[in-house]
């Protein structure tokens, strides 16, 4: 494959991904820049790797924590919604997708990450441990951990619910 | 066993994918990195496009290779600064507005695939272009002369929305924007149709306005 078309078919998922960790689109869109960049520098690398795909979702995945190393002051990303989003339809999906998404917010960026790949795009743990530079146990608690916070928040948010209500 | 919020992570994280817009990647900046000399200054590797062939440099300036991506000298390109000083406005008027490819242009992307090519540019008289070839959207800067009939693109970039075939292989994508930075002439014939060629004289566009007959057709 060449450069051009591996960016072409590839600048969308990666920006994805980008966007999931960062929650940020503005930061998503140059992150996915730099990122190609470091790609098309590397790509006789990226080409050659066994699994180029994996290579590039590392090399964004690096660069979308990195910004949020730099924007640590921000403890909470606010995820933006695209334009006309599902935010005016109140049915009960669309407060679960936006509960969720505000909670995903607050978790670390490796942990979002390890959700992401996990439960988005369905990567087998070692794939995802070749992408976050790490080892397949550590990719599992992640994950655990990314879960057990969302759980918490969840059920912290059901009893203050409640607790209104009464 | 998947949960409940397992379910509701998977469809949350479906909700943030699908609210990415098509990136607009800058190319011009990855040629640019393609295309530049590691410290000191030795080897250009092949341009992304595969335009550039391997071409070697010494530190401080380029032999004899036309690169106009690594040239400082060249003037830069931004709305502000459609023509330069010495193309006349009447140059920027004639090339302004939409230009049609000519039926029947037989194109060869950076991959290899010959297609006919059914794209479009567009000069918005004050330095801007746009355009596209019906898979994403191509925009970014030209700038006229310093000689009459000169033109140079900068800062271009593209939305990548449904580039790709059911193969996933890419379509009908490639060849304006890999075509675009070689451009240096434009000329517009006596029948309206314009040409774009690089600096070997070759026409790598040709193009005419929507409501310009074609050359070959009976009511021209």
């Amino acid at each position: 494959m060449e450069l051009n078309e591996f960016i072409s078919t590839r600048s969308l998922p990666l920006k994805r991904a980008a966007l999931a960790i960062t929650g940020d689109h503005s930061a998503a869109e140059d992150v996915l820049q730099e990122s190609l960049l470091k790609i098309c520098r590397r790509w006789d690398r990226v080409r050659g790797a066994n699994n180029p795909d994996a290579y590039a979702y590392r090399i964004v995945t690096n660069q979308a924590l990195d910004w949020l190393r730099h924007n640590v002051r921000r403890a909470e990303i606010p995820w933006h919604h695209a334009e006309g989003s599902v935010v005016a339809d109140p049915s009960a999906h669309v407060v679960e997708v936006l509960t969720i998404h505000t909670l995903v917010g607050r978790l670390p960026g490796r942990q979002r990450a390890a959700l992401y790949y996990h439960y988005f795009l369905e990567l087998p743990d070692a794939e995802a441990a070749q992408i976050l530079r790490c080892r397949v146990s550590t990719v599992r608690s992640l994950r655990h951990r990314g879960l057990a916070a969302l759980e918490r928040a969840l059920t912290a948010e059901d009893s203050h619910g409640s607790g209104k209500d009464v | 066993m998947t949960t409940e919020l397992e379910r509701a992570l998977t469809r949350t994280f479906e909700e943030i994918a699908n609210s990415a817009s098509p990136p607009v990647i800058d190319y011009q900046q990855i040629h640019e990195t393609r295309t530049r000399a590691p410290r000191g200054g030795r080897w250009l590797l092949p341009a992304i496009s595969g335009i550039g062939a391997l071409m070697v440099v010494v530190a401080g300036g380029l032999l004899g290779v036309e690169n106009h991506l690594a040239d400082k000298n060249t003037p830069s390109v931004g709305s502000s600064r459609a023509t330069s000083a010495t193309a006349s406005p009447v140059d920027a008027t004639r090339l302004s507005g939409r230009w049609v490819a000519v039926p029947g242009q037989q194109v060869t992307d950076p991959d290899g695939v010959t297609y006919e090519l059914r794209g479009n540019l567009v000069f918005d008289g004050t330095g801007t272009l746009s355009g596209g070839e019906g898979c994403g959207t191509i925009s970014g800067h030209y700038a006229l002369g310093p000689s009459q009939g000169d033109i140079r693109f900068e800062g271009l970039g593209t939305t990548l929305i449904a580039c790709t075939g059911p193969s996933g292989k890419v379509i009908d994508q490639g060849y304006l924007l890999s075509t675009l930075p070689d451009i240096r002439h434009w000329e517009i014939d006596g029948n309206g149709v314009l040409s774009l060629s690089n600096g070997s004289g070759h026409v790598l566009f040709q193009g005419v306005h929507p409501t310009t007959p074609l050359p070959n057709s009976p009511n021209s």
